[in-house]
């Protein structure tokens, strides 16, 4: 720049390198560190553990840490480290399937009751309040019990009981954003409901359901290991850190590292996960 | 106008080289840029500027309000003589009974869930430690004072009862009830109708007098400047640019800014020739221009302008300009005039 | 010249959020736009001229009365696209009049090929066009909302508008949000897209300084209703409702210059409780026992053949206006409302 200029000045570089580099949240970092520990050590199992967790060796029952077992065996011998590896694996992936049909039921049916309001809220918010009405781990034991263990049925448990939670976020979302003024615009041009709903009020009210879904899967892995806790969950002996805690519960008295590391490893992801949820918030907020 | 008060004919409150920061830690620039005024016992001041020109973030940071992220990186603050920066304990004293303050959405300065009488005089109930009975008896006479119709049935109201124009007078109560010396304003009329924003001008043109209170005025209207205050600081980019008494300055500006300004207000009683716009827009606060901030959209800009310091230099009357040819701008005005 | 848009007798009514009952946001308004012209609606808030302008762009259903635009009867329910696309709507938030997650190529793009038909090769022509149209740089095409300033997301907004080819843009309070600086140069973009496309506006403000820069016409709603309409230069000359007296006396001065007629008092209206007679009479000087008894109508007033205002008292000196009569020979007897 160099003469002084009379015309409408464009965004200024400087503009440009400051929002470039907004700061990334901490939270962000941490959480994405936290969990991307975890997801790599879940990935790579097979390498980083050097036993079968399914292998039971009755002549190493509940021996405490050693240089074979770096976190001990449990009451049937098998290697703990290699069974809280693969129970990482187990229940991450449950959770992250488990978090995707609600989330997306849940949205497709909030973002209608929120555009279209009348009736089909009424309807859609009625049958929300039929699901909230039990409390949330009653219904999904209940339906995981009607339905009989094993993945499927948590899937189809947690969807059932956790799309209220998306719907009404994102319902309340677009009962705001049909009110802004774009999407106003976008009628009065004369573009298709269709079409505002996928272009321009969906991109804008998805995002609290992503930061909610953050938190969600905390709340579905917890599900997922209370269920296992109860025998409801995945069938043994597929390691998965609810059994391996309710097996331990036996031995707590003797053995308490058995049912506690399975659980400092579920508030460590939790922690993971909440601390990405915030930073994604951040991140995601349009200022 | 007094330039230098000796001792006893101190100011009462005195803003030297201000400066805040927002988002410290990154490379950016002051967005409160080395700002210095004065308000003078009884006097009402009016800090005009556009949207990014730094104007609320000075006011709040003389009553130590700064939103998150803001925060005061140089100069001080003198109330009565008393550094309020460096003493924050004193401040929190002055709050609501030396200063007080008025915010442009009464409905986010007042709190929903209580009733509006209590909040009144809330502040000023435990300063002088009145009794229930005489809070109540102070508030009804507050609310008549503040013009506000059928005071007793209206002080038992929430907020979100009231209409925006009863809740900016309810606020004004809330922030007078302790009887303060100065009076913080932060575009208290701008979010309202025309006809009720004239009512309370009138309000605290009449309260200004009647409590013989400073006014510090923040807003972008130089209308309600001329209606209202004694002396105007013209805010751009985070420095004041031009500075003196209202009357004057409105009259024949020696800044281009004033002047672009004062050309871009539409007058209601006249329509004299084309509105003037000002080219371009207010820089943001990492794209300030180097040399006199407003070089980009000065129609009397030469290349000594794009480099620099301007420092606002006093040229006579009590007034100040930071262009260094306040003569081009007596030129601008008499060349618009005759064409 | 035959009116572009015909409002005869129009009602939008909503309901109370609770309880059943109803209240008229606007009752039974007529008003004519011709091409080419520039038509203001000014009065406080509720006066119902948003309401208005959302039932001419077809977000509101009338509940009475008819519109024609074009020759056409607008269809009370859903609108054909077609006509949808020759009525567009410019807001007053330039911040939430964008979609903040695309950019404004995409923005213009969209409604360029989904609305206006433009093939896909002249599409991105066709939004540089238009971003010169409004005078925006073409390298705004690529920019997100968030990074533009309020003037640059207003010119924007009109661009999106214009994308479609309309013949009536309804501006609600377009200028009210912005920057002084910046505010003129919207207002003469709209005088400019007038004479340029032969464009006509139905311009939607509270202030008047604004409406009488750019405006031909001008409608003062009171409560739903207009009460005095004129040619611009004729209502600033000689306003007859003491409505619109107030509605000018209240504006802030740069100058101080004398002032006619006295500001409105009171609060702005609530539309559940409507007064018997005359609308504006528990807020009017002028008001006797007549204006209690009859609703006034709009009937012919001033010198002007086009100007009407609906007032039992028009043209009677407002108290405190004693020495200054109405200018011109406003005051001639032979034509007041003797009813």
């Amino acid at each position: 720049m160099s003469a002084p200029s009379l015309e409408l000045p464009a965004i200024a570089p400087a503009a440009r390198t400051a929002a470039r580099h907004r700061r990334v949240p901490p939270s962000l970092i941490a959480g994405a560190i936290i969990l991307g520990l975890i997801v790599a050590a879940a990935i790579a199992a097979p390498l980083i553990t050097p036993y079968n967790p399914e292998q039971q060796d009755l002549s190493h029952v509940l021996a405490g840490p050693s240089a074979q077992h770096w976190l001990g065996t449990d009451e049937l011998g098998r290697d703990i480290w290699s069974r809280l590896v693969y129970g990482a694996r187990t229940d991450l992936q449950v959770a992250f399937i488990a978090v995707l049909s609600p989330f997306a039921l849940g949205s497709l049916l909030g973002v209608l009751a929120g555009y279209f309001g009348g009736w089909l809220d009424g309807m859609i918010m009625r049958l929300a309040d039929v699901v909230v009405a039990f409390p949330f781990y009653v219904l999904v034991i209940l339906l995981v019990f009607v339905l009989g263990p094993g993945t499927r049925s948590i899937y189809i448990a947690i969807t059932v009981v956790s799309w209220v939670s998306y719907a009404r976020i994102v319902r309340g979302e677009t009962q705001v954003a049909r009110e802004q003024e774009y999407v106003l615009s976008a009628r009065i041009a004369g573009l298709g409901r269709t079409r505002i709903i996928l272009r321009h009020i969906l991109p804008n009210v998805i995002t609290q359901a992503v930061v909610f879904a953050m938190s969600d899967i905390v709340l579905d892995i917890l599900a997922i290991v209370t269920l296992g806790y109860l025998g409801l969950g995945i069938p043994p002996p597929t390691p998965d850190w609810g059994s391996m805690m309710a097996s331990g519960q036996e031995f707590l008295t003797t053995h308490w590292e058995l049912a506690t590391i399975p659980g400092i490893a579920v508030i460590i992801t939790g922690l993971g996960l909440s601390l990405l949820g915030d930073g994604l918030a951040d991140v995601l907020r349009v200022e | 106008m007094m330039q230098d008060p000796g001792p006893d004919d101190q100011p009462l409150l005195q803003v030297e080289d201000l400066h805040v920061t927002v988002n410290a830690g990154g490379a950016r620039p002051d967005a409160v840029d080395g700002i210095s005024l004065t308000v003078a016992s009884g006097e009402a001041v009016g800090l005009v500027g556009e949207s990014g020109s730094g104007k609320s973030l000075t006011l709040r940071a003389i009553l130590g309000l700064l939103p998150p992220g803001a925060s005061v990186t140089g100069g001080r603050v003198l109330y009565r003589g008393t550094d309020l920066i460096a003493d924050p304990r004193s401040l929190r004293r002055l709050r609501g009974t030396g200063i007080s303050m008025i915010f442009q959405e009464p409905m986010t300065a007042l709190s929903p869930v209580a009733r509006v009488g209590a909040q009144m005089i809330d502040a000023a109930r435990r300063h002088h430690g009145w009794s229930p009975h005489d809070a109540r008896r102070q508030a009804i006479r507050l609310a008549r004072q503040m013009g506000i119709p059928d005071a007793e049935a209206t002080l038992s109201l929430y907020p979100h009862e009231l209409s925006g124009g009863l809740r900016q007078r309810v606020m004004i109560a809330a922030a007078l009830a302790g009887e303060p010396a100065l009076l913080l304003c932060d575009e208290p009329t701008t979010a309202l109708d025309v006809t009720i924003q004239d009512q309370i001008i009138k309000l605290l043109t009449r309260l200004r007098d009647e409590l013989s209170m400073s006014m510090l005025y923040v807003t972008h209207d130089l209308a309600v400047v001329a209606q209202l205050c004694d002396r105007v600081e013209v805010m751009y980019a985070g420095r004041i640019i031009e500075s003196g008494p209202v009357t004057a300055t409105f009259s024949r500006p020696v800044h281009p800014y004033t002047m672009g300004l004062l050309r871009a207000t539409p007058d209601v009683d006249d329509v004299q020739g084309d509105l003037y716009a000002i080219p371009g827009y207010a820089p943001g606060v990492a794209d300030r221009p180097t040399g006199c901030p407003f070089h980009p959209r000065c129609p009397v800009a030469s290349p000594e302008c794009q480099s620099g310091s301007f420092p606002l230099l006093e040229v006579g009357d009590g007034r100040a300009t930071a262009c260094a040819f306040p003569e081009r701008v007596a030129r601008l005005a008499e060349t618009e005039v005759s064409s | 010249m035959a009116a572009l848009l015909e409002l005869n007798d129009v009602s939008v009514t909503f309901r109370s959020r609770r309880g059943s009952h109803e209240f008229r946001a606007v009752d039974r308004v007529s008003l004519a736009v011709s091409a080419g012209e520039i038509v203001g609606l000014v009065g406080e808030s509720g006066s119902g001229k948003s309401s208005l302008a959302r039932f001419i762009v077809g977000l509101n259903q009338a509940s009475a009365g008819t519109a024609v635009f074009d020759g056409v009867e607008l269809p009370g329910r859903t609108r054909p696209p077609e006509l949808r696309r020759r009525i567009q709507m410019v807001f007053q938030d330039p911040y939430s009049s964008l979609d903040p997650r695309m950019t404004i190529g995409q923005q213009l793009s969209e409604l360029l090929r989904v609305r206006a038909g433009v093939p896909r090769a002249q599409v991105s022509a066709r939004a540089r066009e238009l971003l010169e149209q409004v005078h925006l740089p073409a390298d705004l095409l690529r920019a997100r909302p968030r990074r533009m300033s309020g003037g640059q997301r207003q010119r924007a907004a009109i661009a999106k508008a214009l994308s479609v080819g309309p013949d009536l843009l309804v501006a609600d309070e377009p200028v009210s949000a912005l920057d002084v600086s910046v505010q003129a140069g919207i207002i003469k973009l709209f005088a400019e897209l007038r004479r340029s496309l032969g464009l006509t506006v139905l311009f939607i403000a509270h202030d008047l300084a604004v409406v009488r820069h750019l405006c031909d016409r001008v409608a003062v709603m009171y409560m739903g209703q207009i009460v005095e309409q004129a040619d611009t230069a004729e209502l600033f000359r000689n306003p007859s409702h003491p409505y619109t007296q107030g509605l000018l006396a209240a504006v802030p001065r740069l100058a101080s210059r004398p002032v006619r007629g006295t500001a409105v008092a009171g609060e702005p209206p609530d539309l559940s409780r409507l007064p018997s007679g005359c609308r504006f009479r528990p807020r009017c000087p002028i008001a006797r026992s007549l204006c209690e008894q009859e609703e006034p109508r709009l009937e012919a007033a001033g010198d002007d053949a086009g100007h009407t205002a609906a007032c039992h008292f028009k043209r009677v000196p407002v108290a405190g206006e004693a020495g200054t009569p109405a200018t011109g020979n406003g005051n001639d007897p032979s034509s007041r409302e003797v009813t």
